[in-house]
């Protein structure tokens, strides 16, 4: 039997259906106060508890082979030690019960957007420093560092076999499209949006279902402690976007704007926070890491894993034609 | 969600869960199943029910707001757990300690949350009063009050027939949870009790009670007067500090701290502080309801909010069943004090009770 964290969000429901399509009996962890609807019916076994929880952790590992760990806050609001409890002392916690538990592999999920930015014109591999500056960057990309990095230590003193994955920005069927990462609207612009940052840059995108294939293939073939690069190909911005409007999914019509423009309203934002004390979103960092283009070399993930996109990008836009599920509502 | 039962208080449930972006309302119950469509035709509902086991099986709502008479929330809350819900539950949680721990246990079986809609805690002026205790500028809580009074023109306006008027007990039963657990929260675990007061009035309803409440390091005093008036709605908190008396009538606080000043000035400010608080507060009070920001029973609708974000980000409730189970066990000892012959000995043996000691005199 196998154990799935985070069943209920997006890549957590996308992988419960392909790891049933092959027959593999599943378990889910999930919150206590669930909405059992948003539960994949694939689930053959559900145990109610939190990733804090010593016993609810100590029954979802009972027995189990294979431990899927997707959970994860990555919601942009919350606190810093909300991250650190739900995607750092959390994935700690897991890993301590499987492996008092006898679980054999721990597939970790974790982030392509954890390395450093000065990755200067080189291929991104998995051995790319972490970037040293990630908490500039938001709660979100902080956690997920730190949790990597706590993975990989834990599974170089344990018995338990940790391989990680580090997927792109997801995207596929039942998501809201991806618009950009800095990008707004622009109001009654029928569908214009200013979009910071070069139509050549190259976006990390790695649609949901070649993500799950890589962390099926992780859990059967990937190498202990291993780290894998999961990102779909060489996507430019102004491709991808080209082809949601295009193929009717979205009805985008970026204007690209230099980050250059934005320099002066991310040093005002900066300041004003340094006399406010309340945080703004937008950093000088932030912008300059948001507006990058950076190739990532996936050849481990290729040659280890035997993975490789089953979805080009045509096929992956084509996908999103299955609009979001209305599973976030409470109902 | 779905709400079960079609009375006021589910219509105060139905008028602010509508407006949570997330929520979206299913269904109704009550058993009465006229009153059940004439509730959903009035407020756009989709679908009524005479039946909860219906309701839970046709909608599968993943919260249910049990907002029926109190000896029928542990059978309902059950039926709503182990249909898939989560309750939120109307005060008081159940009618006996057994029936709280029922609930509690179906919940922790069929991994569901249980809310009581203790809503008081979140009125405006107390959670003021909680922000304040919880910073800790009232040093440590050694004493608190709670006041709880009848509405004259509340309870003269309860129809004939309401459960809160049905039997000797039932006006305890409606208004004593609010100061047994506002007191409560703000001492920690109640450990004994003690209760005095005069037994059933003339009209056959109880009319004044006082209880004496011990929890770690710090009292309580709760009073329950449908004599006094104007009718009382207080807590006041002492803390090592200071101490803040919040009035839920007016929704106004005051606060008086230890001042390092001469003896003659602290006399003067002593007054002057809290009068300068009660200006604010009702200027505030009447800017909220000039501009229609003040509703009635605020504290069940950030209740409501609460509980709903909680279930989102896999918290617990914000008033959970052990808070909920507190509560009744106190209403349970009052009754049974009253049910009992008083005895004129105090030194009487104490009884032992399911929630922690007792001593009656």
């Amino acid at each position: 039997m196998e154990l799935l964290t985070g069943c209920t969000g997006y890549l957590g429901r996308h992988l419960a259906a392909r790891l049933a399509a092959k027959e593999r009996s599943l378990r889910a962890l999930v919150r206590v106060g669930t909405d059992l609807q948003r539960i994949p019916s694939e689930v053959d076994e559900t145990v109610f508890g939190s990733l804090d929880d010593p016993s609810a952790l100590a029954r979802a590992t009972h027995a189990i082979d294979t431990v899927y760990h997707v959970a994860a806050r990555v919601s942009s609001g919350g606190s810093r030690d909300a991250f650190e409890r739900d995607n750092v002392r959390a994935t700690e916690n897991l890993l301590e019960a499987a492996e008092a538990a006898g679980v054999k592999r721990f597939v970790y999920v974790s982030s392509a957007g954890i390395y450093g930015s000065d990755a200067s014109s080189d291929d991104i591999v998995e051995s790319t420093p972490l970037d040293p500056a990630i908490e500039q960057r938001g709660a979100y990309a902080w956690s997920k560092a730190r949790a990597d990095d706590r993975v990989r230590r834990f599974g170089e003193a344990s018995s338990l076999e940790v391989v990680i994955i580090r997927p792109g920005i997801l995207y596929g069927a039942e998501a809201k499209p991806f618009l950009g990462r800095l990008s707004f609207p622009i109001p009654r612009g029928k569908g214009r949006r200013i979009v910071v940052g070069s139509r050549d840059n190259l976006l990390p995108l790695t649609h949901v279902d070649n993500a799950c294939d890589a962390i099926i293939l992780a859990a059967e073939n990937g190498a202990r402690c291993g780290a894998y690069n999961v990102i779909d190909g060489d996507t430019t911005q102004g491709q991808y976007l080209a082809l949601l409007a295009d193929s009717g999914v979205q009805n985008v019509r970026p204007v690209y704007v230099p980050p250059a423009l934005f320099h002066p309203l991310a040093w005002g934002c900066e300041v004003a926070t340094r006399l406010t004390g309340r945080s703004l979103p937008l950093t000088r960092y932030k912008l300059k890491r948001a507006t990058e283009s950076l190739r990532y070399d996936t050849s481990a993930a290729r040659d280890q894993l035997g993975w490789q996109p089953s979805l080009d990008l045509a096929a992956g836009v084509d996908s999103m034609r299955t609009p979001p599920t209305s599973n976030d509502a409470a109902s | 969600m779905a709400l079960v039962g079609a009375g006021r208080i589910s219509a105060v449930h139905h008028g602010y869960a509508k407006n949570i972006p997330t929520a979206r309302v299913v269904g109704v119950c009550d058993a009465d199943r006229d009153r059940a469509e004439e509730f959903a035709r009035e407020r756009k509902i989709p679908q009524f029910y005479d039946d909860i086991e219906e309701l839970l099986r046709k909608e599968q709502p993943n919260i249910v707001h049990i907002c029926t008479p109190p000896a029928t929330h542990a059978t309902l809350a059950i039926a709503a757990m182990e249909g898939g819900a989560n309750v939120l539950v109307e005060k008081p949680m159940a009618m006996s300690v057994e029936d709280c721990d029922r609930m509690i246990a179906t919940a922790e079986r069929y991994g569901r949350r249980i809310c009581v809609d203790h809503n008081r805690l979140f009125d405006p002026v107390i959670l003021k009063a909680r922000n304040l205790v919880d910073s800790g500028a009232l040093g440590e809580i050694v004493s608190v009050e709670a006041l709880q009074g009848v509405n004259p023109v509340e309870g003269g306006g309860t129809p004939q027939g309401h459960w809160s008027v049905s039997d000797p007990f039932a006006p305890l039963y409606n208004l004593g949870p609010h100061p047994l657990y506002l007191a409560a929260h703000f001492l920690g675990p109640v450990e004994k009790l003690k209760i005095v007061g005069q037994p059933i009035g003339d009209d056959g309803l109880l009319r004044e009670i006082r209880v004496l409440l011990e929890s770690a390091g710090a009292y309580g005093y709760v009073t329950f007067s449908m004599g006094a008036q104007p009718y009382l709605n207080h807590v006041n908190v002492f803390g090592t500090k200071g101490t803040l008396r919040a009035n839920l009538n007016t929704m106004a606080m005051t606060v008086e701290k230890v001042r390092s000043l001469p003896k003659m000035v602290a006399k003067f400010t002593a007054n002057l502080e809290p009068a300068a608080q009660l200006v604010g507060s009702t200027v505030e009070t009447v800017l909220a309801v000039a501009l229609r920001r003040m509703k009635t029973y605020p504290g069940i609708g950030q209740n409501i909010r609460r509980f709903y974000t909680s279930l989102d980000e896999g918290e617990p409730a914000p008033v959970d069943g052990a808070a909920g189970r507190q509560n009744v066990w106190l209403l349970r000892e009052i009754e049974d004090h009253f049910a009992q012959p008083a005895t004129s000995d105090p030194t009487s043996p104490s009884r032992s009770t399911n929630g922690g000691d007792s001593w009656n005199c």
